[in-house]
């Protein structure tokens, strides 16, 4: 069961970084270079944060 | 954009309502008592009035900055950059708040319902109210709190009532408790317990006129302040210092103490429902202006692509502390007793400054 839940999360996980970055990208495209910066700092801290409290603490 | 959403007093005061008064139901009176013991109620009135007159001085300060919240004044004095730092103090505030009230929401569920759930799936519940919030916007939210915070208030007059019969007098002697030195100097930092006056700081764009603002800062408080003191005094009035120390969720104890003959008992299963409800609302509101602090400072065009990132990161940065007792520790000994310079200091001397910036060029020009 938890193994099952691992993979969801893994894939929301992905899923959400991809979006992000995505969205960071065109914002990169419009000229906001701070903007899409910080936007990747979040994709960033959304993947890691997780995997840190998820896999390595649980 | 959100500018075009604009909202009334009525609406605004629910809110501040709703940001302001429910650590009620969480540590607060807890809190007081462990600055002012027996004198905890003092304590709770004594940094309500500190408030209402810095609000006053704030909003002489504001008048001139009709329809502007923080972060647009902080662009008028120092541009981009300190339009930008003050957008990231925020967030910071923002984060960290609501990582300690989306944790303390969930252990209070925890504890009064879902015992042997972990904490994550408990805490699910509340992150999907806040996600799917977030993409309605904040009309709804708004329109929400404004026909629930009433009824909220009303089941809280009544929850204070029903809890009169427990009170003893004798529990609040000696009036001034601990002590002078704690009740006005170690009580005066907790001013910082107000700090979601923030929140009012950052409606201007949404309440537009500067009555408006003064009227929902002055009505708000003054609910607010009767809530958290009324709630306070009931506390230690039925729980004798230092016992109202070592509480960590007071008003639900407070509640299981309501009794009304054999057939009513145990009233804090009505409560489950109106708390879970505060708890939607209060981290909903936040979690919304957390995206819009992010969009405005950093000039994006959109925030629902954050919404779950943004999720993300607030639910793993709340399950970082083990247990309930650290969250508690961090909120009201470290974050409470610092953030009233970010909400009070700061935003006073950036008023003034910027009014006297605008008075030199305009006197310069003329």
């Amino acid at each position: 069961m938890i193994f099952i839940l691992r993979v969801i999360l893994a894939i929301i996980l992905l899923w959400v970084f991809i979006k992000t970055i995505s969205y960071g990208k065109w914002t990169w495209d419009k000229k906001n270079r701070l903007g899409a910066v910080m936007i990747f700092v979040v994709a960033l801290a959304a993947v890691i944060l997780p995997i840190y409290v998820f896999y390595i603490r649980y | 954009m959100n500018n075009n959403i604009t909202f009334g007093s009525h609406e605004a005061i629910c809110l501040m309502i709703t940001m302001i008064s429910t650590k009620a139901i969480l540590n607060f009176p807890s809190a007081m008592a462990k600055i002012g013991g027996p004198a905890a109620w003092i304590v709770a009135i004594y940094i309500s009035l500190l408030v209402i007159i810095a609000f006053y001085i704030v909003s002489k300060l504001y008048s001139k900055f009709e329809d502007k919240d923080i972060i647009d004044i902080g662009g008028i004095l120092g541009g981009k950059a300190l339009k930008i730092l003050l957008g990231v103090l925020i967030l910071i505030f923002l984060i960290a708040l609501l990582s300690f009230y989306l944790r303390s929401f969930s252990e209070e569920m925890k504890t009064m319902g879902f015992t042997i759930s972990p904490i994550g799936f408990v805490m699910l519940f509340f992150v999907f109210g806040m996600i799917i919030s977030a993409y309605v916007g904040i009309e709804a939210l708004i329109r929400f709190q404004a026909i629930i915070v009433p009824v909220t208030v009303i089941s809280f007059i009544l929850f204070i009532i029903a809890l009169i019969p427990s009170m003893s007098i004798d529990n609040i002697k000696p009036i001034l408790g601990l002590g002078s030195y704690n009740v006005f100097v170690k009580g005066a930092v907790r001013i910082s317990d107000f700090a979601e006056l923030i929140f009012l700081f950052l409606l201007p764009p949404f309440i537009k006129k500067t009555d408006v603002f003064n009227k929902t800062g002055f009505i708000g408080l003054v609910i607010c302040s009767l809530v958290l003191t009324s709630l306070t005094f009931s506390f230690v009035s039925i729980y004798p210092y230092p016992i109202s120390t070592g509480d960590l969720l007071p008003a639900y104890e407070l509640a299981r103490i309501i009794k009304f003959g054999r057939f009513f008992e145990r009233a804090e299963s009505i409560l489950v429902i109106t708390w879970a409800t505060i708890g939607f609302m209060y981290l909903s509101t936040a979690f919304y202006f957390l995206l819009h602090v992010f969009k405005k400072t950093f000039g994006l065009r959109y925030y629902e692509p954050l919404i779950l990132p943004f999720a993300l990161v607030i639910m793993s940065t709340s399950l970082i502390p083990e247990r309930l007792m650290n969250i508690i520790s961090l909120e009201s000994g470290i974050f409470r007793n610092f953030i009233w310079i970010i909400v009070f200091i700061l935003p006073v001397v950036l008023l003034i400054v910027t009014r006297a910036v605008r008075r030199e060029k305009s006197g310069n020009s003329s």
